[in-house]
């Protein structure tokens, strides 16, 4: 089986409620999907989603994807998408770093892989676990009301798992964390997610002020630097989310035991090959995970759950729905939903579920192999 | 001053010599890109950046959709004072720093002419008449090096890089730093640089051949710790290139200790804003610098010329007569080697124009 064309659509996926990242960086009202159709001499086609969660956030942007596969194209066509890892090196060597260029064309691959085994890609990965994965909601909420409010809503929809935003005013983001504390559920998972929006004394300040609680906090400040510094001054677990990029990165965390908990975000690093790599280092090590999309349609949720699905049940504590908060559905309700507060994994072969073609306007490129 | 329009053109710039480094990667023919811009009171700037393909994190394919992306921030923004502008660029979209070290150079070409001041004057002021450069010598057959090696110096270069492992034999790399130190004889500096393509292993195995010789070591393996132990395996040191890039690198690279040399490269800094920062951090972590950039032609050459120029001697190792490797040259009128050493342009900015000729149609415009 051989890739013969690659197939770039750009689509603006409307968010419900416009975002602000936490430090004030820049408010948007759309992410900038790339949807990435690749076909075979076979007759086989794979859909891969590249959404960064706008351009500000971590170094991703729509353009950047787009002009990366550019660069890669030549050197994918003709591969045999079934052996994703020479098509991962083939990207590695055509481009070094980028690797939210390459997240599309990994997952592609394994869409294809997994429809060529007659296999969901969880089960190709070694086996997929059919237990539903909590969703974490997403609590941006500034006071100690209306985090009770929006934590309550989501609540009613069957969440069981919430990202609490925080990494503002310290003050408040201690009364925050004590009231959601006092009225947590008894299998309910929260976690803190600061966004490298503190400095060390901040974080600090916080992480000491609610010891008692034993809450976790994702990424207290900017670098692993940072967090390195102030670990041995908290006792605190600790979720490393924007500075797990490689499997380096990895590594590092792992052996200077820097954090209890991975975020593992698919577009960022660089796909489900890479990504699988990073849930072997953290399962060896005692770390547990949360697998997201940056951010997109259902496509990119469902490539994320199917990493999950290969975490035991008891290491992976919650994935993500990006899917309900944006107004546009490429693939018309089907795929994985949230049902419950919970996603369930496709039984389809290979990603399980692809996009309404006709709704995301004309290739913006399209690579195909010379003919002889 | 506002910044009123950006444009990008892109050159295929092809080598004299075929340059091989390890792992069969080539620099033939590399795509520079070249951006000016333009202000609605004041001077125009020009900006190059040229990725060498497969090699760092940088693609010249990358550069305009980055600049397309962050023209709204560009665009009507005071171009005197780069940093201002970089932060503000940095805010927007994080990372690509390849693509704006282009936007960078440009924007200090613009405050310098806008001072009338040649652009060493405000990196620090000139520290010296003309520069060390040194001399890449393409990895190839070791009697070869050896005798383009004699050539260089015959042309009064006293610092030669020698390119390791191409064909994965390191006895072959053995024989090349030994065959170019013997044909130099003693005094001129000699360093071997695999950039990043030996295991570590085989770069001991080398390492330990030749540590009877004077010679350095360049970047041998892909990781800090593998340097540090090339190192301490030989006693030899150690130049470190593809590892740092910013303030955390060049410390790690320092509390490694197997940073007794660094190349700062603009493309891999993000500019002279950033690159300047790294010079004053040199200082004092006692890293011999070589400031240069990964590829390109004239303005790239001179940018890194000006703040080499406004470095303090003893803390220059060399710089790199970038544009004397390739053609076409973009500005013919810039400066070039004499007798192994080169000097800034004094004219204001950065002293070097693009012939309109050359560069052609522009690849894009944004106003």
């Amino acid at each position: 089986m051989k890739i013969t064309r690659i197939t770039v659509f750009q689509t603006d996926l409307p968010l419900e409620h416009p975002y602000w990242l936490s430090g004030g960086r820049l408010r948007f009202e759309t992410l900038d999907a790339t949807l990435v159709k690749i076909d075979t001499d076979e007759g086989l086609t794979g859909w891969g989603e590249g959404t960064p969660w706008g351009h500000t956030y971590v170094p991703a942007h729509g353009p950047g994807i787009r002009a990366g596969i550019e660069t890669m194209a030549s050197f994918l066509l003709g591969l045999d998408p079934r052996r994703v890892l020479e098509v991962e090196r083939a990207m590695d060597m055509a481009l070094p770093g980028h690797l939210y260029a390459k997240s599309p064309i990994d997952m592609a691959c394994w869409d294809m892989a997994g429809q060529a085994a007659g296999l969901p890609i969880a089960d190709l990965m070694g086996g997929g676990s059919r237990t539903p994965r909590p969703i974490a909601s997403s609590v941006g909420a500034k006071t100690v009301e209306e985090t009770r409010e929006v934590m309550e809503r989501y609540r009613e929809r069957g969440y069981i798992a919430h990202s609490v935003k925080i990494g503002g005013d310290v003050a408040r983001d201690i009364a925050r964390i004590r009231d959601v504390e006092a009225r947590r559920g008894e299998h309910e998972i929260i976690l803190y997610d600061v966004n490298r929006g503190w400095t060390r004394a901040q974080a600090l300040q916080v992480m000491r002020a609610t010891e008692d609680l034993s809450v976790i906090f994702e990424q207290p400040c900017e670098t692993l630097d940072d967090i390195a510094a102030i670990r041995p001054l908290h006792g605190v677990p600790v979720s490393v989310d924007e500075s797990l990029v490689t499997l380096q990165d990895a590594a590092r965390i792992a052996r200077d035991g820097l954090a209890e908990v991975f975020g593992i975000k698919l577009n960022r690093v660089g796909g489900l090959t890479k990504a699988a790599r990073l849930r072997d280092i953290a399962l060896a090590h005692g770390i547990d995970m949360f697998v997201m999309a940056t951010g997109g349609s259902v496509l990119a949720d469902t490539e994320a759950l199917h990493l999950a699905a290969t975490i035991p049940d008891a290491n992976i504590r919650a994935v993500w729905a990006c899917q309900d908060m944006i107004t546009v559905d490429i693939a018309a309700g089907r795929g994985p939903r949230a049902r419950d507060g919970h996603l369930h994994l496709p039984e389809a072969p290979g990603l399980g579920v692809h996009p309404d073609e006709e709704l995301l306007g004309p290739p913006v490129a399209t690579y195909e192999q010379a003919s002889r | 001053m506002k910044i009123t329009r950006l444009s990008l053109w892109q050159v295929p710039l092809t080598s004299h010599v075929a340059y091989h480094m390890a792992e069969g990667k080539t620099c033939a023919t590399v795509t520079t890109t070249v951006l000016r811009i333009d202000t609605d009171t004041g001077p125009s700037g020009w900006g190059e950046v040229c990725p060498i393909p497969h090699y760092l994190p940088a693609y010249a394919g990358g550069v305009r959709p980055a600049l397309e992306k962050l023209a709204g921030v560009i665009l009507g923004a005071d171009p005197v004072g780069a940093e201002a502008v970089m932060d503000a660029m940095d805010a927007y979209l994080p990372g690509h720093d390849y693509a704006k070290s282009i936007v960078d150079t440009a924007l200090w070409d613009i405050t310098a002419r806008a001072a009338h001041l040649p652009l060493y004057a405000l990196l620090g002021g000139r520290r010296a008449n003309t520069l060390p450069l040194y001399h890449s010598i393409t990895c190839c057959e070791p009697d070869e090096m050896a005798r383009m090696a004699t050539e260089a110096l015959a042309c009064g270069i006293t610092q030669f890089q020698v390119k390791l492992g191409r064909d994965g034999d390191w006895q072959a790399d053995v024989e090349r730093l030994a065959l170019v130190r013997e044909a130099l004889g003693a005094g001129p500096l000699v360093y071997g640089d695999w950039n990043c393509g030996a295991d570590r292993l085989s770069a001991i195995r080398v390492a330990r051949a030749v540590a009877h010789l004077d010679v350095m070591l360049e970047q041998p393996c892909a990781t800090i710790e593998d340097c540090a132990a090339v190192k301490a395996a030989s006693g030899l040191p150690m130049k470190l290139d593809e590892n740092v890039h910013d303030t955390g690198s060049l410390l790690a690279g320092y509390h490694a200790g197997c940073m007794d040399a660094v190349a700062l490269k603009l493309s891999k800094f993000g500019g002279l804003s950033a690159m300047r920062r790294a010079r004053d951090l040199c200082y004092r972590l006692g890293a011999k610098m070589c400031i240069e950039d990964t590829w390109g032609s004239d303005i790239t050459t001179v940018a890194a010329l000006h703040l080499a120029a406004a470095t303090r001697p003893g803390a220059l190792l060399n710089t790199c007569d970038l544009s004397g490797y390739v053609a076409p040259r973009l500005d013919r009128s810039a400066p070039v080697r004499v007798n192994g050493r080169i000097a800034p342009p004094e004219s204001a900015g950065l002293g070097a124009t693009p012939d309109p000729e050359i560069l052609g149609q522009p690849l894009a415009i944004l106003d």
